[in-house]
């Protein structure tokens, strides 16, 4: 698109004309994540190196000898030279093997496979939730446009968004657990058991991204094409789901897609309160015990997860809007 | 099954949206079935997740509830250390040698015959892996020194060491020396430490379903009946199921205590005072941590001089330490609790708190303190650092989770010169084996480099013999020279306390939990 426009071809400008926008941007994203992998590889494998504390002797335990401990370090191979180390991590990756947890000696694929869905299942489910409460309650907002709803609406959300999850977890536990005993406190025994998590995240989570639907829509709603949809008299869920709801997509998705990576890697705090078996309480053990394999399994995971899910969301967009490519690599 | 879960979840999106307000179904759970006229299913919550169901290589506290269930040590130890049958019915012990007699018609959880002979390879395995043996069968009797034989048609195991140790029979109590079945060695290391080994088991219960990092289901044997015979097992029945469920945050637990999602929970902090007082619940404490501080007595670290390590003792307080966590601990006169065996109630040999005298010794003494966050964000460390600043001490407190805390100080690894020394094990052998022998890096366990001889001599006195009137005469010594010359000045326990709905009753042999007492008794 360059080259037609300035009639000088930048360097590549070639390959964007053969392969299209659409082409070009895969190939950017592509290579992208193959850099966000190869850097997350090598970047945790560094990372655990520097944590202070010696893995063998947690292994080995505090009645072990300097003699086990020694013995445990050989077992895990913490004796080898580092280039070694990551030489037989790396060979390990690429035929799929994440290694084995030092502690519990459980491949760390099987741990993520186990942990992962239990994250991801209140993760996806907190941000559907929150995607179908805060668009609408933001633009409902917006389109009232009363300084007064306005107001009690900055408060609530100010002051819910604000607090922090195991706060709220704590006081869904006490109203709803032991108050009522409607739910149950904690545990994933039950269907049950994960409507209080979900709420903790989903309360927060909600406000702030109702904030951010209702300042987008209170732009879009001022805007021409919307002073002339009004002028036609069109029905108001025409009005609001045709002509505003696509505007307001570019921010909500992306602040989604952003909330939903934050969550599959960072929901440690509720999975504590409600001693929900998920990934992140995972890796802050791993991190507690100096467990190598599994740090580095998770993170790699999790980071590539994250990275996958940004791009998701950006295909989303550009489909949506094409012109977004041009902002994304799709020159 | 997880999607299926998952899609039928997604309804409950609404609900959620919803603040749950519609739901009314509550717990499925419900309040526990221990109150059935059968042994029912029993829920026990506990805080961290199993790292190893071999019992040889447990460490958490998981691991020996877990491993206790499974698989049966030959003896118990009971209060104020006697022993009580378990997989053995007798016994008898000199310093050099053991012999026990098993039961008879022991079986393992396939149904197949527990055989001597099976006992001795356990037994062998035990030795050859555990950390923990050194101390059963001694450091001077390791590896072939010790001879395990074994006597099917007598059914008896007998136990030779090459130089007198009096420790055998309180090292086969353990749990690290539960009796592994053939199914069990047979299957290898790795699989034991991974999940229960089918057929592997040699206690009362079996794995039935596990769910690693929330839950496990544990089966009563048909048939088991080598319970260890403790003085105070409750009357009433073992629980059919045992539902071990885990919960990292002692708040949770508590909560799920209240609501009737768990029947035990072990709690060591403030939450246990939502139960104290209240009907429905019974309060059992028992020290979990028993703290003191120790010092690097290496050439050019202040604890190398005498005086300071006097002056330390005197600028802090173990009551007030002990007021730190809440004041629900015990203070302590040596470095384990008072319900240890042979452990010295002497007061006058602690040195007394007197502030004043330790600010003569100690002003602009530079300090490094190391400790562990692992209790209490290392709240009872802040206290001992601010002590010795009141004190006149320069100190530089190192408050470092457990992991770099052990590689520091244990290992000594790190730089320091004082620790607040959180002593898991409540035994004198045990926990005293930190004051003699070899460095660590010498390939010994002595972290300080305390030298000690009158400790070192009594110790092996104490060890090397089976008579208890001897043992605990030695014990007195060795702990009146640690005692006196200030290698270890006693703070104060951490206390776990156990609470338990109404209905449920359980031994703690000294001072231990032991899950297989678990009874119900409504």
């Amino acid at each position: 698109m360059a080259a037609t426009l300035t009639g000088k071809p930048a360097a590549g400008a070639g390959r964007a004309t053969v392969l299209g926008p659409w082409g070009t941007f895969v190939v950017r994203r592509l290579v992208g994540l193959v850099a966000v992998a190869v850097t997350l590889v090598v970047g945790t494998f560094l990372m655990v190196q520097l944590i202070p504390g010696d893995p063998a002797r947690v292994v080995a335990g505090a009645d072990a000898t300097p003699a086990d401990v020694e013995l445990a370090r050989h077992e895990l191979g913490l004796d080898r030279p580092l280039l070694t180390q990551f030489g037989t991590y790396a060979s390990g990756l690429l035929r799929g093997d994440l290694g084995t947890a030092f502690q519990t000696k459980e491949p760390v694929a099987e741990i993520i496979g186990n942990r992962l869905p239990f994250t991801a299942e209140i993760a996806f489910l907190s941000v559907l939730a929150v995607l179908l409460l805060a668009v609408p309650i933001g633009l409902a907002v917006a389109a009232r446009g009363s300084r007064r709803t306005d107001g009690a609406f900055t408060f609530v959300t100010g002051l819910v968004g604000a607090t922090p999850e195991y706060i709220i977890g704590t006081l869904l536990v006490l109203g709803f657990a032991i108050r009522l005993g409607w739910l149950p406190a904690a545990g994933a025994e039950t269907v049950t058991s994960m409507v209080l998590p979900i709420a903790a995240l989903v309360l927060p989570g909600t406000c702030v991204m109702a904030r951010i639907v209702r300042s987008e829509a209170a732009h879009v709603l001022a805007q021409d094409y919307m002073r002339t949809a009004r002028g036609r008299r069109l029905p108001p869920l025409r009005l609001y789901a045709r002509h505003a709801l696509p505007n307001l997509l570019t921010a909500t998705l992306t602040l989604g897609g952003l909330i939903l990576a934050g969550l599959l890697g960072g929901t440690v705090v509720v999975e504590t309160v409600f001693a929900w078996p998920g990934i992140g309480q995972r890796v802050v053990e791993a991190l507690l015990v100096r467990d190598y394999p599994v740090i580095q399994g998770c993170v790699l995971v999790l980071g590539l997860l994250a990275a996958l899910l940004n791009l998701l969301v950006d295909v989303v967009l550009a489909l949506l809007d094409p012109r977004t490519l041009a902002g994304k690599g799709g020159r | 099954m997880h999607r299926s879960r998952f899609l039928a979840c997604s309804i409950t999106v609404a609900a959620t949206s919803l603040l749950a307000s519609a739901c009314t179904t509550g717990s499925a759970d419900g309040p526990s079935s221990s109150g059935d006229t059968s042994g029912g299913t029993v829920k026990v919550g506990v805080t961290s997740d199993v790292t190893s169901f071999d019992p040889a290589k447990g460490a958490s506290a998981t691991d020996y509830v877990m491993t206790s269930l499974l698989y049966q040590p030959l003896i118990g130890q009971d209060d104020g250390g006697t022993f009580v049958a378990g997989l053995a019915e007798t016994w008898t012990s000199t310093p050099t040698k053991t012999t026990l007699t098993l039961k008879k018609r022991l079986t393992c959880s396939d149904g197949s015959p527990l055989t001597a002979s099976q006992v001795v390879a356990s037994l062998q395995r035990y030795r050859a892996t555990s950390a923990g043996a050194l101390l059963t069968f001694g450091a001077a009797n390791a590896g072939e020194k010790t001879t395990i034989t074994g006597d099917d048609a007598a059914g008896t195991v007998a136990i030779t060491t090459a130089t007198p140790w009096g420790e055998v029979l309180s090292g086969l109590s353990s749990t690290g020396a539960g009796i592994v079945c053939k199914a069990g060695l047979d299957a290898g290391a790795a699989a034991l430490a991974q999940g229960a080994v089918k057929g592997a088991a040699s206690g009362p219960y079996e794995m039935a379903t596990a769910r690693r990092g929330a839950s496990y289901e544990l089966r009563l044997r048909k048939g088991f009946d080598a319970y260890p015979r403790y003085a105070s097992t409750p009357a009433g029945k073992p629980a059919d199921t045992l539902r071990i469920q885990i919960a990292k945050n002692e708040s949770t637990l508590a909560n799920q205590l209240q609501t009737g999602a768990l029947d035990l929970a072990p709690i060591t902090g403030t939450d246990v005072t939502r139960f104290t007082g209240k009907t429905g619940y019974a309060i059992r404490s028992t020290p979990f941590i028993r703290n003191y501080i120790a010092f690097n007595q290496r050439p050019g670290h202040p604890g190398a001089d005498p005086e300071i390590r006097k002056a330390v003792a005197q600028a802090v307080s173990a009551s007030a330490f002990n007021k730190v966590f809440g004041g629900a601990g015990q203070t302590m006169t040596s470095y384990v609790d008072e319900k240890a065996a042979c452990v010295s109630t002497d007061t006058t040999l602690l040195t007394t708190t007197d502030p004043a005298s330790a600010k003569k010794t100690l002003t602009g003494v530079s300090l490094k303190l190391e400790g562990t966050n692992g209790v209490a964000g290392g709240a009872g460390n802040s206290y001992v650092a601010e002590a010795l600043r009141t004190a006149g001490a320069e100190v530089k407190l190192t408050n470092a989770d457990n992991a770099t805390w052990a590689t520091d100080v244990t290992a000594n690894q790190g730089d320091w010169d004082v620790t607040v020394f959180p002593l898991i094990s409540g035994t004198l052998a045990r926990g005293g084996s930190y004051f003699l022998g070899p460095e660590p890096a010498k390939g010994g366990q002595n972290y300080g480099a305390i030298k000690n001889t009158a400790y070192a001599d009594n110790y092996v006195a104490a060890t090397s013999t089976t008579d208890q009137g001897a043992k605990c005469a030695a014990w007195q010594k060795a702990q009146e020279a640690l005692l006196k010359a200030n290698d270890v000045i006693p703070l104060a326990t951490v206390d776990v306390h156990y609470v338990a709905r109404k209905g449920i009753s359980f031994a703690m042999p000294g001072g231990l939990l032991t899950v297989s007492t678990l009874r119900v008794t409504r």
